[in-house]
């Protein structure tokens, strides 16, 4: 069969067309997978922090309670926490989803890559009830106790879930949920610590001790710095640690631990699972924030106080506490009161040396409200 | 120039093709912005119902309101009158703060029980911010005890009921 040249190019022609064509429509679909892939992975990150921040708020609300949440489908995934001026930001590292909020509390490592969470929600009381602290846990955290005192035990026992000893001296086992609930604390001796598959170790070291040197023939000499921190309690401050080669460098300047007496103190707490002092800071300033529009709540209520009792002169809760004398609820509320507003402002400036004197004020009224409430009078909380 | 009648039908062909081409990408286009518009709303619905859940959520635990005894812990959906009472004034002075709370929405506290006599107050909106443009109000209901300290009885406090009620809008 006799071939022409025009033909010939006609062909060479068309499969020049064919393969241009062809490869203008497989770029057009390769276009068009690649920019879906990424608009459903931003969605999937958006959806994934909005989620959370609803298991957050919920967790958060739910008073001294603690809750388990399994996120082994996102094992691969970091999470970052920070917070600063008195707003956290929360999402998917290396993402542009994140989620503000300047009203909330939490407290947390400044990265989690975990298969799960433990959500541990305890209220900040100065001296009623302020807000909750949220406190978010990844299960591979490691928390040792260095040295000993009342709270260590107290924080030991709180955060493994360890029940009391029956009456034949032995300890119950914990119900599968319980373990879920289980937080890594031990007391050990720093050779003794094996981080395993730990993604971070924290030290807390009682009763105004330092952080010891770690040895070098330590399984924690192995760490990288970034994964192993320390907090030093002492008497009523708490100071931050990193570790740098082997041994323990400050991170920022002690700051004042700013809470009544009594057990489960959320603001110590706090400062165990904040990742820094910015992020410990950053939760306290929140929380003072909130301290001075309940306390306007609180104003009202000690006038409608002062107005039921008033000219009930009979009455022992009108001589005790509402009539002008030493032990006076207006009195005592309006000293609280001042001292709330000069520590709101200190602490925004981060000066929370300024907050002592709200600590005795806080006390004050806190043994005045009890003597209200022993006495059957309309107490203030 | 010379056209060959089976160079038409060959141009006819390849336009028919690239004809049905583009009407094939054209359906393709209109069938996946259906499908993301469709996304889309459901998602944003989503949202919506989150956020009307966190904000009933938010709302029934406020310590601006809950009951509280001493240093044990806050009395479950009961809501003191007399921090209710003033809640509705420190919550509107400081809007921007419970806005980052509440963002769009309305929470009003309506009490059922003790009747109130003619004349007095059983309603207490709380927080009102309504959004200008709203296109949908998503309300929730949760009824609470209501303390009132001072309506004492025998030296106790007096308990009532009522209905909190949270409108978020979109």
């Amino acid at each position: 069969m006799e071939k022409t040249k025009q033909g010939q190019i006609q062909i060479t022609f068309h499969w020049i067309y064919i393969v241009i064509a062809g490869a203008i429509i497989l770029l057009f679909f390769v276009g068009l997978v690649v920019k879906q892939k990424a608009v459903s992975e931003e969605q999937l990150s958006f959806e994934v922090v909005q989620i959370m921040e609803s298991i957050f708020t919920a967790a958060e609300v739910s008073e001294s309670t603690k809750n388990s949440i399994d996120i082994s489908g996102l094992a691969d995934t970091e999470f970052f926490f920070n917070c600063e001026d008195g707003v956290s930001n929360f999402g998917i590292q290396e993402q542009g989803t994140r989620v503000q909020n300047s009203i909330n509390p939490m407290f947390s490592m400044k990265t989690i890559q975990a298969p799960r969470l433990v959500l541990w929600s305890l209220p900040y009381k100065l001296p009623y009830k302020v807000i909750d602290f949220l406190f978010v846990i990844p299960s591979n955290a490691k928390y040792v106790l260095i040295g000993e005192d009342d709270f260590s035990d107290e924080f030991e026992r709180a955060a493994s879930t360890k029940k009391e000893t029956d009456e034949n001296g032995e300890t119950p086992e914990l119900t599968p949920r319980e373990e879920l609930l289980k937080i890594d604390v031990e007391y050990k001796e720093i050779l003794q610590i094996d981080p395993g598959a730990s993604s971070h170790v924290r030290l807390i070291v009682v009763n105004d001790n330092q952080p010891p040197d770690i040895p070098s023939s330590s399984k924690l000499s192995t760490l990288p710095d970034d994964k192993v921190s320390a907090v030093v309690f002492s008497g009523n401050t708490v100071q931050y640690y990193r570790k740098s080669a082997n041994s323990f460098v400050q991170d920022g300047s002690p700051v004042p631990l700013i809470m009544v007496p009594g057990e489960r103190q959320a603001a110590k707490y706090a400062a165990i699972f904040a990742g820094d002092d910015d992020i410990y800071k950053c939760g306290m300033q929140k929380a003072f924030t909130r301290l001075t529009y309940l306390s306007e709540i609180y104003t009202s209520k000690t006038a409608d106080i002062i107005d039921f009792y008033d000219g009930q002169t009979d009455n022992i809760c009108y001589s005790t506490f509402t009539s002008i004398g030493t032990n006076n609820i207006q009195q005592e509320f309006n000293v609280y009161l001042s001292a709330v507003n000069t520590c709101n402002v200190a602490i925004t400036l981060s000066e929370f040396d300024s907050c002592t004197s709200l600590i005795v004020s806080a006390v004050n009224l806190m043994t005045l409200n009890k003597d209200m409430r022993d006495t059957n009078c309309i107490a203030l909380y | 120039m010379k056209r060959t009648k089976r160079g038409q039908v060959h141009m006819s062909e390849t336009i028919a093709v690239l004809f049905i081409f583009f009407i094939l990408v054209l359906f393709g286009s209109i069938f996946y912005y259906k499908y993301s518009e469709v996304s889309f709303n459901q998602q944003q619905d989503e949202l919506f119902a989150r956020r009307a859940i966190d904000t009933t959520t938010k709302t029934l635990f406020l310590p601006e309101l809950l009951c509280s005894k001493g240093d044990a812990e806050a009395e479950q959906f009961c809501f003191d009158m007399m921090k209710l009472k003033s809640a509705e004034s420190v919550f509107a002075d400081n809007k921007n703060y419970y806005f980052n709370m509440f963002s769009y929405a309305k929470i009003t506290v309506k009490q059922y029980y003790p009747e109130v006599p003619d004349g007095g107050t059983d309603t207490w909106t709380i927080y009102d911010n309504q959004k200008p443009d709203t296109t949908k109000t998503k309300p929730t209901y949760f009824i609470v005890t209501l303390k009132d300290e001072s309506q004492q009885s025998n030296g106790e406090p007096t308990y009532g009921f009522g209905v909190v009620t949270v409108e978020v809008y979109s």
